[in-house]
């Protein structure tokens, strides 16, 4: 593991640690924390492992033809009709929204067309 | 998320019937990508969360209830900017706002800006597509998001 990875994953236990330390302590700011971290966590792993997946599939398999052809460059209004339609079905966090644009993006899309729309639920 | 469940083994099931090692390839990249990401959405998220411990949902309503019109649109737009709510949570705190009496065009400018400006991912975003990019997005859905307050202000 890179030197950069084991530093951020030892902030992040530090943190963690803390909260959960906060509860036997009483801690109320601590608590908070914690119950706030635990929301994004059920979140997170709720739709990224899945999402991630689906990712992968979609570099393996999708041409980069298709993407092309129908959000790439001068495809116009009706590629942004289509990644807003596409884009309206997507759920989850933000977060969860970057890969997917960026596996779209290696693969020919124009960045104008998705790069603000996906977010919507 | 149900359904994001049932179309992940879908897609997995078709596309191993029609090509194991191209499945096995793809999955494996999900993953990796996933592993690569995790480090900094951890620091994301734990900062996240203490940001918000810091403005319990009273703050939050006390700021933007108070005040309306271009006032409280402002304080929605760089509030929800700043924060990262999970998706369950963001939807029932406009219902707490709603009843608390936040007029509707601050509600929408906030969710709006919830959803789509992420000042707390930037880092996270900047990683995939670069700083320019990130930036151009998050600025550009900042003004949107404003634009969608105002016209909910003059149909509502």
């Amino acid at each position: 593991m890179p030197l950069k990875n084991v530093v951020k994953y030892s902030i992040a236990t530090v943190f963690v640690s803390g909260m959960l330390l906060s509860f036997p302590l009483g801690f109320e700011s601590g608590i908070a924390t914690g119950r706030h971290f635990r929301d994004f966590v059920q979140e997170m792993a709720a739709f990224l492992p899945l999402m991630f997946i689906l990712i992968g599939l979609l570099d393996a398999w999708l041409p980069r033809s298709v993407i092309e052809k129908h959000v790439g460059g001068g495809s116009g209004f009706w590629g942004s009709v289509w990644v807003i339609l596409l884009a309206m079905l997507q759920a989850g966090p933000l977060y969860g929204a970057f890969p997917v644009a960026q596996i779209l993006w290696k693969k020919g899309a124009v960045f104008g067309t998705f790069s603000s729309i996906w977010e919507h639920l | 998320m149900k359904t994001l469940l049932i179309c992940t083994i879908i897609a997995v099931l078709v596309s191993f019937i029609f090509d194991r090692k191209r499945t096995l390839t793809g999955i494996l990249k999900g993953i990796k990508m996933f592993l690569g990401i995790l480090p900094d959405l951890l620091l994301v998220l734990t900062g996240a969360a203490v940001l918000l411990a810091l403005t319990p949902e009273s703050v939050i309503v006390r700021l933007l209830g108070r005040e309306s019109g271009a006032a409280g649109i402002a304080a929605a737009a760089v509030i929800g900017s700043v924060a990262l709510v999970p998706g369950f949570i963001a939807f029932p705190l406009a219902a707490v706002l709603h009843r608390s009496g936040v007029s509707l065009d601050v509600i929408a400018v906030f969710i709006t800006t919830l959803m789509m400006v992420g000042i707390i991912t930037l880092p996270i975003e900047s990683k995939y597509f670069g700083w320019r990019v990130a930036l151009y997005r998050n600025g550009l859905s900042f003004v949107g998001a404003i634009a969608v307050g105002l016209l909910m202000g003059l149909f509502l």
